[in-house]
């Protein structure tokens, strides 16, 4: 991992589209700027592995017989009170 | 124009070219994955497949949380709704993922917090990650309460 110093309002460029700017530091958090082209997605870590465990899992998709069980379940095939009563 | 595709948990499906979405930004975690079909698991039913074009083995099931009573309401950011070519709310389609246990098909979640937002015109989609931490990734679609009264109902 390149680990590197910069001060605040100094940048770091990404091959050359994307541009992380360090906008302020206080105390242990520091805010970060980024300008990146807009196919690049930008998440933050915990979050997007949190996530993809919960695809991960959702892929998992159910056996048939257990969407029947879960769709015969549903009074009028939902359960929305606006649909159903 | 029909379209086949290769399935492990169908076998041949035929879809339409417009049931195919084409992912700007990818599911997370299959980034290799951007095209899939969208249909309904069957008539009347609030679940959907998402099933993807490039990997017979990759199928979602899906359902707007709103049909399980569920308010819910985010903003999609202004870059992602140029992403997506989004020009009017009314062209929006919202889905979400669904995990079942298959011990405890009752208690499904839905993963609020990451929404697939389709543009239904021009058929483009992504998954969203809504910034604040107001939905959950794992949020029950069908209450205890409403478990356990269905339970009496049978007896």
């Amino acid at each position: 991992m390149l680990v590197l110093t910069r001060k605040i309002g100094q940048k770091l460029m990404l091959g050359d589209n994307i541009v992380i700017t360090v906008v302020d530091a206080r105390g242990d958090s520091i805010k970060i700027g980024i300008d990146a082209p807009k196919e690049v997605s930008i998440y933050r870590e915990e979050i997007y592995l949190e996530i993809k465990a919960a695809n991960q899992k959702a892929k998992e998709a159910p056996k048939p017989d257990t969407l029947k069980a879960v769709t015969a379940m549903l009074p009028n095939k939902t359960v929305n009170p606006n649909k159903s009563q | 124009m029909g379209l086949n595709i290769e399935s492990s948990r169908f076998g041949q499906l035929q879809v339409d070219e417009s049931q195919l979405l084409e992912f700007v930004s990818p599911v997370i975690g299959f980034e290799n994955v951007t095209h899939y079909a969208l249909f309904e698991h069957e008539p009347e039913s609030p679940f959907f497949w998402l099933h993807a074009i490039e990997d017979k083995d990759l199928a979602f099931v899906i359902t707007n949380p709103t049909d399980f009573g569920l308010s819910y309401a985010f903003e999609i950011p202004t870059e992602d709704a140029e992403k997506l070519g989004l020009e009017k709310v009314e062209d929006v389609l919202i889905y979400t993922l669904v995990t079942v246990p298959d011990d405890e098909p009752n208690k499904l979640t839905a993963n609020l917090k990451a929404p697939i937002v389709i543009n239904q015109q021009n058929k483009k989609a992504m998954q969203l990650v809504i910034p604040n931490d107001q939905y959950a990734i794992k949020q029950r679609l069908i209450p205890d309460e409403l478990i356990q009264q269905q339970t009496t109902a049978n007896v």
